[in-house]
Parts: structure tokens; C-alpha cells; sequence
């Protein structure tokens, strides 16, 4: 079946199987590849990306659901950030942190923390490891992380 | 590790209930699953333990549709609190409507999974998969919420004949299993305010902070009538009604109607409690309601323990709650 949604601010208009995921078809179809596969059962946050506004675990979206949704990647967050490095300054926190080491995990967390910071500019240390505790890592230990979290509201 | 879906289900998504019962129809006796939020359907469905022949997603329903069956509100009305079958836990936890009323509700809504699971699952996902850990289970037994259930066998489309009223106390009927029949959709659950002034308390235990299944969990509401029918309080001596209910500690949530009775006979006040709460009786009957099993998660031993634990401390936060000296909604108690 044919969907027709906004991904990354652009138009797209895509023939989907009904078992084909959100995450299937934005790595395997479109080229999305900050969406990563982890346990493919929603509890990693490997796979996070926006939809309508609100983090969701990709691999358990259906990509027949995308009919006039709107989807928002790592990729288009950082397009939208217009800065000249491409980044958001979010994620010159994290660099400046060294918060991530294999980078597996990142644009997961990157966008977890974007939408913590959306809804609640000003978390406390609780509330920063309650939002990103669907998003687990496996290098860090999860200090430089937060830490960077933290310098980024100071 | 990527897990492809296998099932060759196909995919609708209807703009009316009227147009979902005729591919209803179309699939004969074959299998078919609602799709709300998915987050407990597509993990089934990967690891192929769900087998469907259609999945009809009921997101894309018409605006009007949404307002008939109000999918998508929180209500609040004549004392009465709707949640639709679309409502997020995401949206319960950002509601002013149930901050205020049903704090308890709230409570419990952030301790489910994580943030991007909650934007997706719903209530009513959560109770009809029935995992014997659901979240949902004991709030909504001390709340005696009922559940409104459209049935896609019946032709016409809004008449009341074809919408029935289920009591959560005689919806699940094993792990995984409800009464919901192939075509049975749940549009909502309703639950009536206790009282004008009442009190709860959710507790969870979990294997660690942030996004785990319970190995236990427990509601607790404390009211100041015996029920809301004034006429029948008076004839009562003691004042105040407790209603428990324990989850992921039986193959359904279950009330606790032993306990219940030995504090709705108590004196009400704080000294009495304490007594209740440090004595044995309590004990034996958290054992007596109660049938834990042994998991990946803990064992029953542990459950049983945690179960006296939780159950002590939360009877006593709740009582500090209704005299308005206890923890603020949404700390943990364990």
C-alpha cells in the first residue's frame, strides 16, 4: 500500500508492506540510518525518532501507519538547527562531555533529551535519568551523559 | 537483533466503526487485532506469539467517529472520568483534569515503562493484553472502573444496544485472557470519583529505577464514606472505606477485600492503623489474597515479602495523604 507523510520537512510518498516497521522502512527504503536497530522490542531506544511531536520507539511503529504523519529524525533535527557545524547545541554538550563512545546509542538519546528539554527546560538530575531511561547504553555508564545534560540547562 | 514481522496479516485503516465491521464481516470467523499504540501488538507479533489475519487500526477513524466514541478524551463530567481507547499514558500523565481528580492515576501512569513507549500505549492496550504485570490492573480495580465495549458483530452503529458495560472485576479471566470476543473494541473506561475528598496511593517495585515490568505493584484508596450513597453511611459506625488491590502477585490483579474489611473495622486514626499495620493479622492475610509465582523477575518468596512491605508503608502514606501530610503524588514510596 501507498503512504503519503512528512519526513525531515520533506514530502514522501512510499509503497509499504504491511509488516514493514517505521525503522525497516526509514533505514532499509529512505537512507535514514540515525534510526538504529537494537533489540527490536522497544525497550533499547536505540531506534527513537519523533513522530507528531513525540519520541516513539520506530521498531514498533508500523510504516503503513504513516499516512499523514510527520516524522523527525536525528537528520532533520540537525538540518533544522542551522548552525555552521550542523549540530544542535544540545549535541556540542554531548561532544564536549565526550558522552558517547561507540555511538550506538547517540542519536537515540540525543533525541530523548531534546524532547525532556522541550517539555521541561529545567530537569532536575531525577527528572534527566527518569526521561532517558528508555534509552540504555552500554559504554558509558551513563555519567558524561547526563553530565552533559546538565551543563547544557547551567 | 533485528526480528522481522512474519504474520501475513493485512492492514486497514478504516474511516468508520461501520466501515471496520464490514471488514470485519469480510474476514469471516478469522482472527483480527485493534491497533491503538502498538506497543504491546507489534513486540507479540514479531516474537510470533499473536497470529492475526487482519489488523484494523482504528487511528485513522473520522473526526466525528473520534468525538462519538470519545477515543481521544479525558472527560470529566458529573463526577465521572472518561479515558478513551486512544488516550496515551503520556497524555493521563500531562492532564490537569486527572492530576487533580485521580492522582493515583497519574501516579501510576509515569512508572509505566519509559517516555517512548508512554507517548505510544494506552490504558486500555494495557489491560486488554492482560500481562498479569499491567500497571493499569490494580488502579483500576480500586477505582471499579467500567469498561465500554462496541462490538463490531453488531450492524448498526451508535445505538446503545450495541455498546455494553463490562466491570473491570469481571473483565480479565486468566494471564493474557479477557472476556473480549474477535471483534469485541473497547472505545473507553469510565470511572466515577470515589469521593469529593479521598485518597490513593500506587506503589511499584521494579528491578531498578525508570523502565522495568513490576514484580509487584499495589493501589490503595482511602474514602471517607462507606459508599457514595450518604443514606447508607450513617448506619455504619466506622466512617472510611479502603479498597487494595495487588498486581503481577496472581494470574489477574486482585482485590483485597480480607485487608479491606480489617481496616474499614478499625477506629479511624493513626494510632489504630499503626497497630494494624505492626500486628500479624495483616500478615496472614497478604498471604491469604494473594498467589505469587517464581520468575526471571524474582521469586515468590520475594514477592510475598515486598507484598507486606508495600502494602504497610502504603496503607500509611495513603492515611498521611487524606489528612494532607504525606508524600507529594508521583514520589515513589520503595
Amino acid at each position: 500500500m501507498k503512504v503519503v507523510f512528512k519526513l525531515n520537512d520533506q514530502k514522501i510518498s512510499l509503497e509499504v508492506s504491511a509488516q514493514e516497521t517505521l525503522l525497516e522502512m526509514l533505514r532499509d527504503k529512505l537512507g535514514i540510518k540515525s534510526p538504529k536497530c537494537g533489540c527490536d522490542l522497544g525497550d533499547c531506544g536505540a531506534c527513537t525518532v519523533f513522530l507528531d511531536g513525540v519520541t516513539v520507539r520506530s521498531c514498533l511503529v508500523l510504516a503503513a501507519e504513516m499516512n499523514n504523519r510527520e516524522v523527525l529524525t536525528l537528520e532533520g533535527l540537525m538540518k533544522r538547527s542551522g548552525g555552521k557545524d550542523g549540530l544542535t547545541d544540545l549535541q556540542r554538550h554531548f561532544l564536549n562531555k565526550n558522552s558517547f563512545q561507540c555511538g550506538f546509542c547517540a542519536p537515540g538519546m540525543i533525541l530523548s533529551a531534546t524532547e525532556l528539554l522541550e517539555k521541561n527546560p529545567h530537569p532536575t538530575k531525577e527528572e534527566i535519568k527518569e526521561g532517558l531511561s528508555g534509552n540504555l547504553c552500554r559504554c558509558t555508564g551513563y555519567k558524561p551523559i547526563i553530565d552533559a545534560v546538565i551543563e547544557s540547562i547551567s | 537483533m533485528s526480528k522481522p514481522i512474519t504474520c501475513d496479516y493485512s492492514y486497514f485503516a478504516p474511516n468508520t466503526l461501520a466501515e471496520a465491521a464490514k471488514i470485519f464481516k469480510s474476514f469471516k470467523n478469522k482472527k483480527i487485532a485493534f491497533l491503538a499504540g502498538g506497543t504491546d501488538v507489534i513486540p507479540l507479533l514479531k516474537e510470533e506469539r499473536l497470529s492475526v489475519d487482519a489488523i484494523l487500526d482504528i487511528k485513522a477513524l473520522n473526526k466525528k467517529e473520534m468525538e462519538k466514541y470519545k477515543l481521544k478524551k479525558i472527560e470529566f463530567k458529573n463526577g465521572k472520568l472518561t479515558i478513551g481507547a486512544l488516550v496515551t499514558f503520556t497524555e493521563m500523565m500531562d492532564s490537569k483534569i486527572i492530576r487533580k481528580n485521580f492522582p493515583t492515576i497519574y501516579e501510576m501512569s509515569k512508572l509505566v515503562a519509559s517516555v517512548g513507549v508512554r507517548n505510544r500505549a494506552t490504558m486500555v492496550g494495557n489491560i486488554c493484553s492482560a500481562v498479569p504485570c499491567m500497571d493499569s490492573g490494580p488502579v483500576l480495580k480500586v477505582f471499579q472502573a467500567k469498561l465500554v465495549i462496541k462490538k463490531l458483530t453488531s450492524t448498526s452503529s451508535a445505538t446503545s444496544s450495541t455498546v455494553k458495560r463490562v466491570d473491570i472485576d469481571k473483565f480479565w479471566i486468566g494471564p493474557k485472557k479477557t472476556v473480549l470476543k474477535n471483534g469485541d473494541l473497547i472505545t473507553a473506561i469510565e470511572i466515577e470519583e470515589p469521593a469529593k475528598k479521598y485518597s490513593g496511593r500506587f506503589v511499584k517495585l521494579m528491578r531498578y529505577g525508570g523502565e522495568d515490568l513490576a514484580q509487584a505493584n499495589l493501589a490503595i484508596l482511602l474514602m471517607p464514606q462507606k459508599s457514595q450513597l450518604k443514606s447508607q453511611s450513617k448506619s455504619q459506625s466506622k466512617n472510611h472505606q479502603f479498597r487494595i488491590s495487588f498486581g503481577s502477585l496472581s494470574a489477574v490483579p486482585v482485590r483485597a477485600k480480607l485487608i479491606e474489611d480489617l481496616l474499614n473495622k478499625s477506629d479511624f486514626s493513626r494510632e489504630e492503623f499503626e497497630k494494624i499495620v505492626h500486628g500479624d493479622a495483616l500478615d496472614k492475610l497478604v498471604e491469604k489474597t494473594i498467589s505469587p509465582i517464581t520468575d526471571i523477575r524474582a521469586t515468590k518468596e520475594y514477592r510475598t515479602h515486598m507484598a507486606k512491605v508495600m502494602l504497610k508503608r502504603g496503607i500509611m502514606d495513603t492515611l498521611l495523604r487524606f489528612v494532607g501530610e504525606g508524600s507529594e503524588y508521583g514520589v515513589p514510596l520503595i
